[in-house]
């Protein structure tokens, strides 16, 4: 699984609210077949396939607290 | 031009309701009686014809052959049910589907037309085939549309809305039968569920039991013998002491004491001559139910406990269910989370209220017709936002198609009460995002306004919507892990515990047997199951697809490609499709779902396997010496006692007892599962040493820096699972270092060799011998020849033609797939 904040395009700053913005933003993208919306940019700027099944496991792991603490220290790992 | 009406239904075990939500209230209809509840109960006539609610309710004693309640317990089985007169039989869908029908004739009277969609609720702890079972219900009553919510979520959707609510909720939701707690938060106006716990045996009926048993002693006392159960007057007299005891129970929730009238003892067990005078005072009452009170808490306490949180944290609770109106219950809820109760909410139509809100969250208008009726004039366009969000300013995505016709310059839009978005460009593709800003907790309107690049106006087609600001629910997160069980006896995992639904994915497989075209019997069979083990046969079966050879237009051969795919909604309904590209087929179908059985024959049959389980577990513990685990036993002796009355009960025709008796089978089913894992533990320890050695060892030879700090970690995992007897989590993390020591052990120059050799004494399992045979041949001749990157791409082909042992092959549900 990808990081979720590189899925949703967010930083690890994000509040609940913007995340949960994002994900309704890039699901109503893709639903209506936007091609920008299907592809991210990883670490290291590679690009990535993006399915609504990927948004929504992005928003729901960061939506738990704990596991988002975990996303936040990879995140600056991974060069974000 | 009809109103937005969003329509949510509570099909309870006892009484059901329908509500609606207009875009800012939801409100229950009314029965055409005027009553908010409508009786779960449905009576056929003698020309098999109908009758729902308090009307099929009053016939429920004295003409019980012909009328029926509580099938809602009985949903997601075989069972079928007989009414006398009509010389008919129903499934439990088909009831439920007479209640939805009547609810829905209600809806029609107020609404002016058909609910074709709907939110049905259903219980936490619902499993896949009851839920799928609900959905049928849904359709049989005629609803084109039907989305399922668990009961907490509903009623937690119903008392947050149009408030502030942050923090962890609490619902405590006491029915009929069961007692469902759930823990829940919000956040800035997103509520996600964190966990659930329940008791499949703890309910209002408990309450009653305990005043029928002290009303029998009490006649006893005085000299009344209450007639045995087993002979006519003792029915008679039970079922009415039953509805004493109910009444009894209901009316000490407002009454200090209230009298035990049962007339029917006349003449059975009483003279008549003097009055009985059982009063029952609620002081007595509270006493007799202070331990199932308890009990509940207990969950409570168990639910918190196990999310690391105490009743402190919890910052609101609220009770669902009618036996929450007992005083004893909600002045005891209120002790221990210190007050804080939601105490304006009505616990008998919480659920059906909560269920209307959501189906506004979904956009699941009643009459689905309603958005065609839109401007059929202009250009076509597909708009994407959420029908319901507490986001105040959320995006709105559109897109005009762009074949034939040039799509607008500009968009903005427009609310109904004037406010305009700012405009927003579109692309070239014909696509554009627009911010919208919601009306507070309401219902906001929405018309797209188009311009061409000289800014007049373009005609849009479909260009109305509406967005409700209020309460947003997460996506579901799947309870259990769904995957299909390979020949070999391994899990295909598609789905892991915790994805939020709705979910799709598809896995290429291999068929590990042929299938004959035109043959009904020769079978591709593709088992699918859920749990968290590592080997499929520890997991449970929930259903199966099946590609038979009438199907097949050429015979299907070992080793073809099998695309398999697997959807999961949001209400946990599974569609399963096998697509079998060699042969250009493709099978679609809502998966056939297992049920369980209530028949008398059927519980019997299981009880009798369950005691010769207990039996061989026994022997195995004696061995063993595991005193913590013989303890466990007696618990299910003890429930094996109350298994076989009730099995007993099951063949004189008490359906309420066949259901009971089949869920406490289950329970005891799931902990002989703990009790053999726990028999089978020195083994499973056994074998977990042997891989982590193996692991470690070529971990310590050939992993690189990274792949051995990834084995320490796995290692401390397995540590802690072992001293905590997690039989999953050690699975688990041997399962990580195996794979970790697999890719180590590749890297040694010897390892094609030493496959060569494995595959050689188990080629005539491959699925395609003859193959194998060349193939081990060519590997051979690499690995003499001083190739080994030759030898080892030939071990990858071999390694696709072999399906798994025999043994393997049945303990995998006779999987067709590895």
């Amino acid at each position: 699984m990808h990081n979720p904040f590189f899925v949703l395009g967010l930083d690890p700053g994000a509040g609940r609210s913007e995340i949960e913005r994002q994900g309704a933003k890039l699901l109503a993208l893709l639903a209506a077949g936007s091609p920008q919306a299907r592809r991210f940019s990883g670490p290291g700027g590679n690009e990535f396939e993006r399915s609504d099944s990927s948004v929504r496991a992005a928003m729901a792991e960061l939506r738990d607290p704990v596991r988002r603490l975990r996303h936040e220290w990879w995140f600056g790992r991974l060069g974000g | 031009m009809l109103e937005t009406a969003f329509v949510g239904i509570d099909l309870g075990t006892t009484n059901s309701a329908i509500a609606r939500f207009d875009g800012t209230r939801a409100e229950v209809i009314p029965n055409a009686r005027g009553e908010n509840l409508t009786p779960s109960v449905v009576r056929l006539d003698a020309e098999g014809v109908p009758t729902v609610g308090r009307a099929a309710q009053r016939r429920l004693e004295s003409d019980p052959a012909n009328t029926r309640a509580e099938f809602k317990r009985l949903m997601g089985t075989d069972e079928r049910l007989e009414f006398a007169r009509a010389g008919a039989a129903r499934s439990p869908e088909e009831l439920s589907a007479y209640v939805l029908a009547s609810l829905l004739d209600d809806a029609e009277a107020t609404l002016g037309v058909r609910p074709s969609q709907a939110v049905i609720s259903t219980p936490a702890l619902f499993e896949l085939p009851q839920s799928h079972a609900t959905v049928r219900a849904g359709q049989l009553a005629g609803l084109d549309e039907v989305q399922l919510i668990q009961e907490p979520i509903a009623s937690a959707v119903a008392t947050g809305w149009q408030r502030d609510a942050q923090g962890l909720w609490l619902v405590f939701d006491l029915g009929g039968g069961t007692f469902d707690a759930s823990l829940l938060e919000t956040e800035d106006g997103w509520l996600r569920v964190l966990d659930h716990d329940g008791d499949n045996f703890l309910g209002g009926k408990d309450f009653d039991r305990k005043l029928l048993d002290w009303a029998v002693a009490e006649l006893g006392r005085r000299g009344v013998e209450v007639p045995r159960r087993e002979t006519p007057d003792g029915r008679r007299v039970a079922a009415a002491l039953k509805q004493a005891c109910e009444s009894a129970r209901i009316e000490l929730s407002r009454l200090e004491r209230t009298e035990l009238l049962v007339p029917e003892l006349r003449g059975v067990g009483w003279d008549g001559a003097h009055e009985l005078d059982l009063v029952v005072t609620r002081q007595t009452f509270e006493a007799l139910i202070e331990p199932l009170v308890e009990r509940c808490l207990e969950v409570c306490r168990r639910l918190l406990s196990a999310n690391q949180r105490d009743a402190e944290a919890v910052e609101r609770v609220v009770l669902v269910g009618g036996p929450t109106l007992t005083p004893r219950v909600r002045q005891r809820v209120a002790e221990v989370f210190g007050g804080r109760v939601a105490t304006d909410v009505d616990p008998m139509t919480v659920v059906a209220r909560g269920a209307a809100l959501f189906a506004g969250t979904l956009g699941l208008e009643a009459a689905a017709e309603k958005t065609s009726a839109q401007n059929p004039a202009g250009l076509p366009l597909q708009l994407e936002y959420p029908p319901a969000t507490v986001d105040p300013e959320p995006f709105v995505v559109g897109r005009f198609p762009t074949e034939g016709a040039n799509p607008p310059h500009t968009v903005s839009l427009q609310r109904g009460d004037g406010w305009t978005s700012a405009e927003v460009g579109v692309d070239e593709r014909g696509t554009f995002v627009v911010q919208a800003e919601l009306a507070a907790h309401a219902a906001s309107r929405f018309r797209v306004i188009a311009r061409d690049s000289r800014g007049t106006l373009v005609a849009v087609r479909g260009d109305e919507f509406q967005i409700v600001h209020g309460l947003s629910v997460a996506d579901p997160p799947l309870a259990r892990s769904i995957g299909v069980a390979r020949s070999n006896d391994e899990v295909a995992v598609f789905f892991r515990k915790g994805t939020p639904l709705p979910a799709r994915r598809s896995v290429y497989l291999t068929s590990a047997t042929a299938v004959t075209a035109g043959s009904e019997e020769s079978a591709l069979s593709i088992p699918i199951v859920q749990g968290e083990r590592h080997r499929a046969h520890n997991n449970r079966l929930i259903g199966r697809l099946r590609v038979d050879g009438r199907q097949l237009q050429r015979d299907l051969p070992r080793g073809a490609e099998v695309r398999v795919g697997l959807e999961l909604d949001r209400s946990g309904v599974l569609r399963a499709v096998a697509n079998i590209p060699s042969l250009e087929l493709t099978c679609e179908e809502v998966v056939h779902i297992l049920v369980d059985s209530t028949t008398a024959e059927g519980l019997a049959k299981k009880l009798e396997e369950l005691e010769a389980r207990v039996a061989s577990i026994r022997s195995q513990l004696f061995g063993g010496g595991a005193s913590s685990l013989l303890r466990a036993l007696q618990g299910v002796d003890e429930s094996l006692i109350e298994v076989r009355s009730g099995v007993e009960l099951a063949r004189a025709g008490d359906r309420d007892a066949a259901a009971r008796t089949q869920r406490l089978l289950q329970e005891i089913d799931a902990s002989l599962d703990e009790a053999e894992i726990g028999s089978e533990w020195p083994d499973i320890e056994a074998e977990a040493d042997r891989k982590i050695s193996w692991a470690l060892y070529w971990l310590s030879i050939h992993g690189t820096e990274g792949e051995q700090e990834r084995g320490e970690r796995a290692l401390t995992v397995a540590n802690e699972a072992r001293r905590a007897t997690d039989v999953v989590a050690l699975e688990r993390a041997v399962g990580t270092l195996t794979s970790l020591g697999s890719i180590a052990c590749r890297r040694d120059e010897e390892f094609p060799l030493w496959e060569l050799q494995w595959y050689e004494e188990h080629v005539a399992e491959a699925v395609e011998p003859e193959k194998a045979v060349q193939l081990l041949a060519e590997g051979r001749e690499a690995w003499d020849n001083g190739e080994p990157e030759r030898a080892r791409k030939v071990l990858r082909q071999l390694d696709r033609l072999h399906p798994g042992t025999e043994d393997e092959r049945r303990l995998s549900f006779d999987s067709g797939v590895f």
